[in-house]
């Protein structure tokens, strides 16, 4: 079922379009992946999706409901977002900041309830942040901290979650395990993963369905056979590639090529 | 949020509010005139309903009731107000601002303040308001307009660029400052009541201020401790507050219109007081951790018990002369603060 559509989006930062019109539909229980070189409007576009930034004109629609006719709260119920940047605050306990994903379901002073102290508790099971509960969340590893982040978007409990390069600054097995749970997450409870990636080929591994965009506008949209060829990743991003199929995995896999 | 092994935070409220009470009751008894603890709580419970049948104080001068009621407790009152009111804005700023050098006048409010009441000083305006003479409304006026200043310069299309804030308020305050420095150079006599006033000061207190300061004060303060569970979330940024469900720049404006108001009608009655806004908060997030529910209002208590000792000490230590009540904050505050954050050195930090 078809639960978030773009349509026709524009965004400007003053004087500069940086979305030029972008129109994308999004169904749910997948996987999907955002690509494009730096300054394509990627992040851009993930903070249009929630409501942070109010586009020029198109809309952004939850189950035909304009986000922008939303309050914060209730849009906040349908979709969760996992930044860019690392937790950067005050020295909050892992358990207050994933505490924080259900502030949606809670006007002001309403106390939690059980029931959010559960959902708080599974999510921390499922990401593996039970033990590090009382800690502080700056005291956390690279790792450790984005998993703390993401349990706080399962706490969320919403059918979207939007992430932003969320492994860029992690090693590959941190990256594997951080990318599997959001993967499970769309496998098991159905809910719809958006994901800007920088690793073409972590996007081959996970995404089921691919965007890649350039300059503001979407240039393919599709599985990664259409999307990930040698030469539309040559022309948009400027270099060299070569795109081979390990056949072990049927997956793509991407090296761009040394210009030496 | 959670349930820690942290104290129980009960018993702390109410060993603040105790603390407090006795404060009240000492400060009510020092001075000129030397009341005494004991004397003094029985003529602050001679007032108290029920609580009066069980006091007599026929035996005691009426002079010390008089002493109690029209002199000392307004001005009590006033530092009460005062302190909370500061620190409680300071935590606000320091949270919304994710800046922990952040302070009630970090918007140039306390600067426009000044050049307010420096302006009243040199026109030598007699006119009075309520009683009162005008300097509190033109240090008020000050205050608000350099904080509309600051707003309207770094507001872009309704949303609040945080740095932007900052360095506006920063530059409204230099240009303040610059007017204010002119003026003492011009106006050599003036200069002492103006140095006087940007050190801050309770003299000025009566029931007439208090009366005028307390709605503010109190209505605001209740306003910002609501809002405590919002501001945990924004203190995490904006981008993530907004993915939260608040609606952040509506919530930005509203902490910084009551904060702002808190802040100028404590400026204009009673001068800029210095350090108290910027090193409690801090000083109580050693004690509580960074959640606001508990911050705001241990902040709140710790800071009327402080400022009120500083008050006490500024009018008693050097009888009759006055010292500046910010002289004193920082003279008691300062090795109090060094001592907490070497203790607290890594957490400080972190």
């Amino acid at each position: 079922m078809r639960i978030l559509n773009v349509k026709d989006l524009h965004f400007s930062y003053g004087k500069t379009e940086v979305l030029k019109g972008v129109s994308m539909e999004f169904y749910q229980g997948t996987f999907y992946g955002i690509i494009g070189p730096n300054g394509c409007g990627k992040s851009t576009l993930l903070r249009n999706l929630y409501g942070y930034l109010t586009p020029s004109s198109g809309n952004v629609s939850i189950f035909d409901m304009n986000i922008r006719s939303m309050k914060a709260r209730q849009r906040a119920k349908y979709i969760a977002y996992v930044p860019q940047e690392t937790f950067t605050g005050f020295d909050f306990t892992v358990y207050d900041v994933i505490a924080m994903g259900r502030n949606p379901y809670h006007t002001g002073l309403q106390p939690m309830t059980k029931e959010d102290h559960d959902k708080i508790i599974e999510a921390m099971e499922e990401t593996s942040t039970l033990h590090l509960k009382d800690k502080s969340i700056n005291q956390l590893s690279g790792g450790e901290k984005q998993r703390a982040i993401l349990a706080r978007a399962f706490a969320q409990d919403s059918e979207i979650i939007l992430l932003d390069e969320p492994v860029s600054m992690l090693d590959i097995n941190h990256q594997i395990e951080i990318m599997d749970l959001a993967k499970s997450l769309a496998d098991r409870k159905y809910r719809t993963i958006i994901c800007v990636l920088h690793d073409l080929n972590l996007a081959a591994q996970y995404a089921q369905h691919i965007f890649l965009m350039s300059d503001g506008r979407l240039v393919e949209s599709g599985m990664q056979n259409q999307v990930l060829t040698e030469d539309l990743l040559t022309k948009v991003y400027g270099v060299s590639v070569r795109v081979d199929l390990d056949s072990e995995a049927n997956i793509k896999t991407i090296m761009p090529l040394s210009r030496l | 949020m959670s349930k820690k092994k942290r104290p129980a935070f009960i018993l702390v409220y109410l060993a603040l509010l105790a603390a407090l009470a006795a404060t009240i009751v000492f400060s009510a008894g020092t001075g000129s005139a030397n009341i005494g603890f004991i004397d003094s709580l029985r003529i602050l419970l001679s007032k108290i309903p029920l609580a009066n049948r069980l006091v007599d104080i026929s035996s005691l001068p009426d002079t010390y009731s008089t002493i109690i009621f029209s002199i000392r407790l307004p001005r009590i009152i006033a530092s009460v107000l005062c302190g909370t009111g500061l620190s409680i804005c300071g935590v606000v700023f320091q949270g919304m601002f994710r800046n922990p050098m952040a302070d009630p006048y970090v918007l140039g409010i306390s600067s426009g303040a000044v050049l307010g009441a420096a302006l009243a000083f040199v026109t030598g305006t007699q006119a009075t308001l309520f009683n009162l003479g005008l300097v509190p409304l033109y240090a008020f006026i000050g205050a608000i307009a350099a904080t509309t200043a600051v707003y309207l310069i770094a507001q872009k299309g309704g949303r609040l660029v945080t740095n932007t804030l900052i360095l506006s308020g920063i530059a409204i305050g230099f240009l303040c400052s610059s007017f204010i420095s002119l003026i003492i150079i011009a106006s050599r006599e003036q200069a002492h009541r103006i140095i006087f006033w940007t050190l801050g000061s309770m003299t000025g207190s009566s029931w007439q201020t208090v009366i005028i300061m307390l709605p503010f004060i109190l209505i605001g303060s209740i306003i910002l401790i609501l809002n405590s569970k919002n501001l945990n979330i924004l203190s995490t940024g904006d981008e993530t507050a907004v993915s939260l469900g608040i609606n952040a720049s509506l919530l930005k404006k509203i902490l910084l219109v009551v904060a702002s108001m808190i802040t100028a009608i404590s400026v204009c009655f009673c001068g800029t007081i210095g350090f108290v806004g910027l090193i409690v908060p801090h000083a109580v997030r050693f004690l509580t951790g960074p959640d606001h529910k508990r911050l705001m209002p241990v902040s709140a208590l710790a800071g009327a018990i402080f400022l009120l000792l500083c008050d006490t000490a500024a009018r008693t230590l050097f009888s009759p002369t006055e010292l500046p009540i910010g002289i004193i904050t920082s003279l008691l505050g300062v090795p109090f603060f060094i001592t907490l954050l070497i203790r607290n050195k890594r957490r400080a930090l972190a």
